[in-house]
Parts: structure tokens; C-alpha cells; sequence
């Protein structure tokens, strides 16, 4: 067999590897980016290493597994270059702006008694806020520096940080419990609901919607919920009045089920309507009736769900799922925006999520004049706390 | 993180798409190698390292079988088991009950430390078509990595 192109293949990337390692620049200027850093060099030695052993393997090898190693090639291609496009970018892109928000992060972390996986941050996002898990970064827009009606979803990210490492420690069991829960009530409900439709055949097209969210649910919705309802928990009201601001300005259709795709959320409806029940559940009834209002007032102008949108997300299953994983939090150990605003935190004894949860109501206050300089104050104050925090911790 | 309603991937699409590609390949290659060496001592898996490989990927197709949440990120048990589903038609119910009685017996024997167990033919089979489940996963990854 000749393996000297794949040879010369491995070698390439090899090559590869190690100048993205040496284009880790040597210092960092926050922790949480030279922590990136560290990973970023192991992930890329171990994929050196990978292709190392696949060249011995050959030579030594009959086609069979010259097409197992040609595979394991292209995995460590694969996941080079995500190090290239996930992990370095923070690394060449240390502004004032992003060591801003990687404190900011750092202390949301801090706060909410998050013990693993601190998060890096980068501004090079091309669309909204994301993770990337295998990096273990956080990416938002370029210009989230300088706004913070927004900044309560970086909760959301740390949501889906902690739900990758619910096998991490032993205090996480009551979440995992949660979740397990959870799962558990999806399964009987959608169980059910296809058993009916068996029964009935005008349930026809509810039943494939039904058949197709019950997947989804399984693979991605649990997980999209688990964030929104942490987000809820740690930054409070400003998580449901973010939600509102970006579906506003983002969503086309509220009620969206694309059947023939991995659709990676739920619609916004549902997860607004989720949001509320957790509000009310958590005691924030007052900003619950405000919100619902506000979302109301927005949500009449997408039209009306298709008729069996409602066996799909019932309300009963809803309900479920908060009460199920909301207590869990608390139960784990971790702090909520209602514990942290009680107990203070920070330079200034403010905790961020009080901060954040402040703007929306100067928001609600002053939106069409003076917001905007109280909103440039209150970023300045964010960065006196997030500095604060992380000089101390 | 927001839904995008176009059929288009973006960056955070990619992101996902390649976290859990790097997690699938991870368990992928030590469950082959295991199963290479457990086939060369013609069934017989002596090694703690052999039981972690392939407990690995038979961990989130078992809690995925049995209903429950799975806390392994970036094993699919839901498309393994698909894949599984359709290769056994016919008899579906017995080769899930088989997969979830040889989890059971590997957990016993791998969980107690440097235990020994030897597989029979009809294990080996299985192992081979939850290899092939999880090979069908990654490939899947791959071909929508590379999708523009």
C-alpha cells in the first residue's frame, strides 16, 4: 500500500498545529484568556500526538485500517481547526473591550457559586451570543462592551457551561435529579400524545409535529430550557426582559417548527411562556404581570399558532419542567439573583445581576429620553464591580 | 444563543457541530482499539482501560434506551439507537434488551476495577453494530461540518 501522500498529509498537519501554537501569544491579559490559552496548546499537542501514532500505524497496516486511520486523520483535522476557529480567536483579539466583558463573565461566574469550568469570552461573534463547549468560550457581538440590555444572557451560556459538567461533582446530583425528571415528564407526555394521535386519525399532522418535537426535545430543548430557566434563576427579571428584546428585534415567526431541520430551540413563545412560569414560581410575580404585558403587547402582531401548536407545548408540561429544575439550583448550592441581591457582592456591594436587572428599569423609566447616558454610567459602574470582583477572587 | 430560521449554518451552528465532533471522535477511536484488542484475545477484555473505551459509548445508548437523561456530552444515544433501530428491524426488542444486559455485565465486571470478562460472539456482534453506530454519528458531524 503506498502511504506516502498520507504520510505527507499527516505531516502537513502537524505543521499546521504547531504554528497555531506558536501563535498563542505568550501573556494574556485576564486569567480566564490564559486559561484558553493552556487548552488551546494541550488540545493541539494531543492532536500532534494523534497523527504521530497514526504515521506508525502505517506502516504496519492493511487497507482495512488504512481506512480506520484515514478517519482518525481527518477527526484530528477537525479538531484543529475548531482550536483555529473557536480558541484563538479570543486569544488574537484582547481589547479593553473584551477584557471588560472577560470580567464581567469571571464575576457572573463567581456569584452564582459556579465551581467549574470558568468561561473566556470573545467579541468576534458574527450573530448573537453562543458557546462554543469544546473551548469552553463564550462569543458575543462586537459592540456588547458598551450596552447591557443584553448582557443577562451571558447566564444563559454559563447555563449551558454548567449542564456539560453536571458529571463533575457530587453537589450537582439534585440537578441532574431535575433534569432526569424532566425527561422523564416529556417522555410520558409525548408517549401519550402518540398514542392518542394512533388512535385518531384527523390527529394526523399533530402527530408528526409531535413525533419530530419529541426528538427535539431529547436531543436539544431540554438542555435550551435548563439554560433559560438558570438564567432565570441567577440574573432574574432582566433574563425575560432580554428575551423579549431580542426576539423583538430578531424572531420572524414566534411560533416556528421547522419540521424538516435540527431546529436548535424551541419557539420564542414557548420559552417567554416558560419564562413566566418561572418567574411566578420564583416570586417575581409583579415583574411576571409586567413582562407578560410588554410580550402581549408585541406577540398579537406575529398572528396565531397553527391549531395544534397547543398539543405540542401544552401548559401542563411547561409547569413541569420549572417546577422540576428551578428548585435545583438553589439545592446545589448555587446563588440566585434573589440570595445575591440580599447578601450584596463586589467593590461596590452591588451584584451584577441587580445592576443588570437596574437598567431595565431605568429602561422601562426613561427609553425614549436619558436612557442611554444612565445606560454609559451604569457600564462604567459594571466595570468598577467586575474589576472588583476579580482582583478578590 | 438564538434559533436561526434559514438553512444556512452559522458560526455557533458550526460551533456545536464541532464541539460534538471532537467528543464523538474522542470515544470513537478507543472503542475501535478496544475492540481490536478484545478480538485478538478472541473475546476476552482483561484491561480497565478496554471496559472505560467501551463503556464510553454504550453508557449514553443505554440511559437513552431506558428512557433517562444522559449526562455524557457528545455521545447521541438517540440517533446510536435510530441507527441500531433500522440495521435490527426485524427484532428490535431483542438485540435492545441484549444491549442493555451486556452494559449491565460490563459495568459489573469493569466497575470493580481490574476485572475479566469474556464476550461472546453475539456480544462481539453487538459491540460491532454500536461501533458502527457511533462511526454513522461522526460521519454525520463531519458531512454537515462541511456543509456552506
Amino acid at each position: 500500500m503506498n502511504v506516502r501522500y498520507l504520510k505527507w498529509l499527516i505531516r502537513d498537519q502537524i505543521d499546521r498545529a504547531r504554528s497555531l501554537k506558536d501563535a498563542i501569544p505568550d501573556k494574556q491579559k485576564h486569567a480566564a484568556l490564559e486559561q484558553l490559552a493552556s487548552a488551546c496548546r494541550d488540545r493541539l499537542d494531543e492532536q500532534v500526538s494523534l497523527l504521530k501514532e497514526c504515521c506508525g500505524q502505517l506502516d504496519s497496516s492493511d487497507m482495512k485500517c488504512a481506512a480506520s486511520i484515514l478517519k482518525s486523520i481527518k477527526y484530528c483535522s477537525m479538531a484543529i481547526a475548531a482550536v483555529e476557529g473557536y480558541g484563538l480567536p479570543p486569544l488574537h483579539c484582547q481589547s479593553k473591550e473584551a477584557v471588560f466583558l472577560n470580567d464581567v463573565l469571571s464575576a457572573m461566574h463567581h456569584e452564582a457559586g459556579l465551581s467549574y469550568r470558568r468561561p473566556a469570552v470573545s467579541c468576534t461573534s458574527s450573530e448573537y451570543y453562543f458557546s462554543h463547549l469544546s473551548t469552553n468560550t463564550v462569543y458575543v457581538p462586537l459592540s456588547e462592551a458598551a450596552f447591557l440590555l443584553h448582557m443577562p444572557d451571558f447566564y444563559h451560556e454559563l447555563g449551558h457551561i454548567l449542564f456539560d459538567s453536571l458529571d463533575y461533582g457530587a453537589e450537582y446530583e439534585p440537578i441532574k435529579t431535575g433534569v432526569t425528571n424532566t425527561t422523564r415528564a416529556i417522555n410520558a407526555y409525548y408517549t401519550q400524545q402518540a398514542n392518542k394521535a394512533e388512535r385518531d386519525a384527523s390527529l394526523g399532522q399533530a402527530r408528526s409535529y409531535g413525533e419530530w418535537a419529541w426528538t427535539r426535545w431529547t436531543t436539544k430543548w431540554i438542555q435550551e430550557s435548563f439554560c433559560d430557566l438558570f438564567a432565570l434563576f441567577a440574573a432574574g427579571p432582566a433574563y425575560a426582559y432580554s428575551n423579549l428584546h431580542i426576539v423583538s428585534k430578531m424572531d420572524i415567526n414566534i411560533y416556528v417548527l421547522n419540521i424538516h431541520t435540527k431546529q436548535s430551540h424551541p419557539p420564542s413563545e414557548f420559552r417567554m411562556r416558560l419564562l413566566d412560569a418561572g418567574m411566578r414560581l420564583l416570586g417575581h410575580e409583579r415583574k411576571a404581570d409586567h413582562v407578560k404585558e410588554e410580550w402581549d403587547s408585541v406577540a398579537h402582531l406575529y398572528g396565531s399558532p397553527p391549531p395544534w401548536y397547543g398539543h405540542i407545548f401544552p401548559p401542563c408540561l411547561l409547569h413541569e419542567i420549572a417546577a422540576a429544575v428551578l428548585p435545583t439550583f438553589g439545592q446545589a448550592g448555587l446563588r440566585g439573583y434573589a440570595e445575591n441581591e440580599q447578601q450584596g457582592g463586589g467593590a461596590d456591594g452591588t451584584p451584577i445581576a441587580a445592576l443588570l436587572n437596574d437598567a431595565w428599569r431605568v429602561f422601562w423609566r426613561d427609553g425614549d429620553v436619558g436612557f442611554r447616558s444612565a445606560e454609559r454610567s451604569m457600564v462604567a459602574r459594571l466595570a468598577s464591580i467586575a474589576r472588583g470582583h476579580c482582583s478578590v477572587t | 444563543m438564538r434559533p436561526h430560521g434559514g438553512a444556512d449554518l452559522v458560526m455557533s451552528d458550526m460551533g456545536v457541530i464541532s464541539t460534538n465532533l471532537y467528543r464523538a471522535s474522542k470515544r470513537l477511536m478507543p472503542y475501535i482499539w478496544a475492540m481490536d484488542a478484545i478480538r485478538s484475545r478472541d473475546g476476552r477484555a482483561e484491561r480497565q482501560g478496554e471496559f472505560e473505551s467501551l463503556l464510553g459509548v454504550l453508557a449514553p445508548l443505554d440511559c437513552h434506551l431506558r428512557g433517562e437523561a444522559c449526562f455524557s456530552p457528545g455521545v447521541d444515544g438517540r440517533a446510536m439507537s435510530e441507527f441500531l433501530r433500522l440495521r435490527h428491524r426485524e427484532g428490535w426488542p431483542g438485540t435492545k434488551d441484549a444491549i442493555l444486559s451486556l452494559t449491565a455485565r460490563l459495568n459489573e465486571a469493569g466497575g470493580a476495577g481490574a476485572g475479566a470478562m469474556t464476550l461472546s460472539d453475539r456480544d462481539m456482534s453487538i459491540l460491532g453494530d454500536v461501533g458502527d453506530a457511533l462511526d454513522d454519528e461522526c460521519t454525520s458531524l463531519f458531512e454537515e461540518s462541511r456543509r456552506r
